[in-house]
């Protein structure tokens, strides 16, 4: 059976199977950096499921349908006590612009699509141009192949338009998926631009609404801004467990949890995060520490690190080190910043989305953009950073032109960085495994001198 | 036309009215709690405390710069806009209009005025102004109303700025042109009124109906083109309170910018100096509850900091129960 796409069944086959092995095979590498903690675990799962388990179901063509409960699993919904998961229609996002408090405001769930599948990327290439980022490929390639359901299942997709790759990706993926693109103001700091994005959100408002069926309303708009404002909450409580002198958790398992956000609603998340932060306390309480004190403390900085390529981070600690934080944008990023509404109406409130989603932003889309490099070094204060490792993907130019500020400005500081580009695969593990070493070694020298 | 498309949700999905308040935007701040306190206090001791202390004017030797119309003859202290307005009448109060008064009665006037200027300044306007708590009164019935404000952005902001400066020059100008001030003053009605006092108000009602209808739309309207205001900011420098930003944890979400009155832009978008006072601010604390960065904005008063952004309380009001 052969779609428009010209993949045939075998071939899906052979992507399911290898795809499936790949994210099964760093969610096991993940799991075993460190003691996991027991509340980290149904994340873990959230990410078997969306990666794993539901394309496996999916290999007799029986789709899963969007719903709470295939997104988490049954275990998470009972640990949550809830009896009767939400049948939410699921809305495909790229980037950390769009709005989820829109989303949940129109009953629907969003889920971010920037992927890290090898196996996808494979297949993306050959309909995007060599030189183009592998990210984008990834998701080119889940959209021809069929083999995701969390990005089958989705109604929409929304897709900003930021980076080059993006951009032109938001109008050739409308042919398998149907797509927004959202405008996003190149320029952020005249009232001008945020009056754009407004403009965009406002647009945004019936398109959503045409897919769910329900109106997005001041009530609807204030419960999604208080379910995600919740889990930035259990999110800034986490951060100060992370912020401890010696790890309570290792920084890849963070990330992992971070990522699981994009699959899962934001409300069971926050309340499972409030089980890890528990957790963390007994942690803290009892001395259980992931790490040892001369152990390097490193900030991951630069493209995206989204599942399942996580080879970097998993590296940075099987090498040694300490991943203490990270500023990516499928990290910390998309839920640091909060909304903070100043007026209650729901002009208002639309106001201080638009504020919130572009104004803090620290994408490297934006023009000017330094604020990045002094969110950088408020973290590496606040973490007590001893090194900063620059991860850029292959054809990534906007993170790639901002490395030599940030390479001017860490020189200021006295922090070593190192930029490391890698691309979709394996291959370049071992060159990256050396360089990361040395780096750490370098840092460990540092110390102890 | 964009308006009567159904489909543009800018009009469309706009809901004007009460519904049941359910954001947890909510949180406590004693700072605030103060401010509002001192407000009520200021509008009772222009309004009605000379009543209670003294018929006529109670301390009239000393003057504290507030917007109140001196036509109401229960305040509490003297108000220097009468003065600043009359320039020459200024030195009649030396003696020469009132011939029972002696001199320190002129100089006593001149140093408190001054020391408000100097040292307090424009936190006047935040704490004891009536027609601030006046204004703020009416921007809390458009959020009970849940009626969308106009937002002072850039373009509104410029076209502002004029008007203040044609105020400042009528303020201290007219006087010598012939003109009073108090023709057009656009307070003169409140305060008054509120005293139970009748007075000509000329085309002064006429800017009063403009400036309450002003303020129900725009916070603090008045405050942002107030002559005897933008005065009183001149003196930032001398402020024994001062406003300082911490640009290392600052990271420009512009909350402080857009729950800011006045609109000060270069609170958020500074980044070298520490001190972020400008001209135009009036010390009322809304940015520092709106920061959720630890520090990044906090309020001195003779260096020590008496108010601070914490990002554990921005976020607490999220913490809420689950539903």
């Amino acid at each position: 059976m052969a779609d428009q796409s010209g993949i045939n069944e075998r071939q899906r086959e052979l992507f399911i199977r290898k795809s499936t092995r790949v994210a099964a095979a760093y969610l096991k590498r993940a799991k075993e950096l460190a003691e996991l903690p027991d509340a980290a675990k149904p994340f873990f799962d959230v990410l078997e499921n969306t990666y794993v388990n539901n394309v496996k179901e999916i290999t007799g063509l029986e789709y899963t349908s969007p719903s709470d409960f295939t997104r988490c699993g049954a275990e998470l919904l009972r640990m949550a006590d809830i009896q009767k998961p939400e049948e939410r229609k699921s809305i495909g996002t790229l980037c950390v612009m769009v709005p989820a408090e829109l989303v949940y405001a129109a009953g629907a769930m969003p889920v971010r699509l920037c992927s890290g599948s090898y196996t996808a990327y494979s297949i993306g290439d050959d309909y995007i141009p060599r030189d183009a980022c592998p990210l984008v490929k990834a998701v080119m390639g889940f959209g021809k192949i069929k083999a995701l359901p969390a990005f089958d299942n989705c109604s929409l997709l929304v897709a900003p338009v930021t980076c080059d790759c993006k951009k032109k990706l938001a109008g050739t993926i409308d042919s398998v998926k149907d797509t927004i693109p959202l405008h996003i103001p190149p320029l952020k700091k005249d009232d001008a631009d945020t009056e754009i994005f407004l403009k965009e959100l406002y647009r945004l408002i019936p398109l959503l609404e045409n897919v769910t069926g329900k109106q997005v309303t001041a009530k609807s708009l204030a419960e999604g801004i208080n379910m995600v404002g919740n889990a930035q909450y259990e999110m800034s409580e986490f951060l100060k467990y992370r912020r401890h002198d010696l790890s309570l958790m290792s920084g890849t398992q963070v990330m992992a949890v971070m990522n699981a956000y994009s699959y899962m609603p934001a409300n069971i998340w926050a309340e499972q995060m409030h089980r890890l932060n528990e957790e963390m306390k007994l942690r803290l309480s009892q001395g259980r520490f992931v790490s040892r004190k001369n152990q390097p403390r490193i900030l991951v900085t630069g493209s995206p690190i989204a599942f399942p390529n996580i080879k970097v981070p998993l590296l940075i600690e099987e090498m040694g080190g300490v991943l203490a934080a990270d500023e990516t944008c499928m990290g910390e990023r998309g839920l640091y910043d909060p909304v903070s509404v100043i007026d209650a109406s729901f002009d208002g409130m639309m106001r201080s989305l638009a504020s919130r989603y572009t104004k803090p932003c620290t994408c490297p889309v934006f023009v000017d953009n330094s604020q990045r490099i002094y969110r950088i070094k408020q973290m590496i204060k606040e973490h007590k950073i001893q090194g900063v490792i620059y991860h850029v993907l292959r054809g990534c130019l906007v993170y790639d032109y901002e490395y030599q500020l940030m390479e001017e400005a860490m020189g200021k500081m006295d922090i070593p960085i190192i930029r490391v580009e890698s691309d979709y695969n394996e291959e370049d593990v071992e060159q990256l495994r050396i360089r990361i070493e040395a780096f750490i070694e370098l840092i460990k020298m540092r110390t102890s001198a | 036309m964009e308006k009567h498309n159904p489909a543009y949700a800018i009009y469309s999905r706009e809901r004007v009215g009460i519904y049941p308040g359910t954001l947890h935007q909510k949180t406590t701040s004693k700072f605030l709690f103060v401010r509002w306190l001192c407000l009520f206090a200021g509008m009772f001791l222009w309004t009605y405390a000379g009543k209670l202390i003294h018929q006529g004017q109670a301390l009239n030797e000393i003057s504290i710069p507030v917007f109140s119309c001196p036509f109401n003859l229960d305040q509490v202290a003297e108000v220097p806009c009468y003065y600043l307005s009359h320039l020459p009448a200024l030195f009649g109060r030396f003696g020469a209009d009132f011939p029972e008064r002696n001199i320190a009665y002129g100089v006593l006037f001149i140093v408190t005025t001054l020391f408000c200027f100097i040292f307090l300044g424009r936190i006047l306007c935040g704490f004891l102004c009536p027609a601030g708590l006046l204004q703020d009164l009416m921007d809390k019935l458009r959020q009970a109303l849940h009626i969308r404000p106009i937002v002072v952005t850039d373009w509104l902001n410029r076209f502002l700025q004029p008007i203040k400066w044609v105020w400042i020059l009528l303020f201290l100008g007219f006087a010598f042109a012939g003109g009073d001030f108090c023709d057009i003053c656009p307070l003169k009605g409140f305060t008054t009124a509120q005293g139970g006092y009748w007075t000509n108000l000329y085309l002064g009602g006429f800017f009063a109906v403009v400036i309450l209808v002003g303020s129900f739309f725009i916070k603090r309207f008045w405050c942002i083109i107030c002559p005897m205001g933008y005065l009183m900011g001149l003196f930032k420098r001398f402020n024994l309170f001062k406003l300082k930003k911490d640009c290392t944890s600052c990271t420009e979400c512009g909350a402080c910018y857009h729950a800011c009155p006045m609109r000060i832009k270069s609170i958020y978008t500074e980044r070298d100096k520490e001190n972020v006072q400008t001209v135009d601010c009036m010390m009322c604390g809304e940015c520092i509850h709106k920061c959720p960065e630890d520090n990044a904005l906090s309020m001195t008063f003779c260096g020590k900091t008496i108010y601070k952004s914490s990002r554990k309380t921005f976020m607490s009001k999220f913490s809420g129960k689950k539903e």
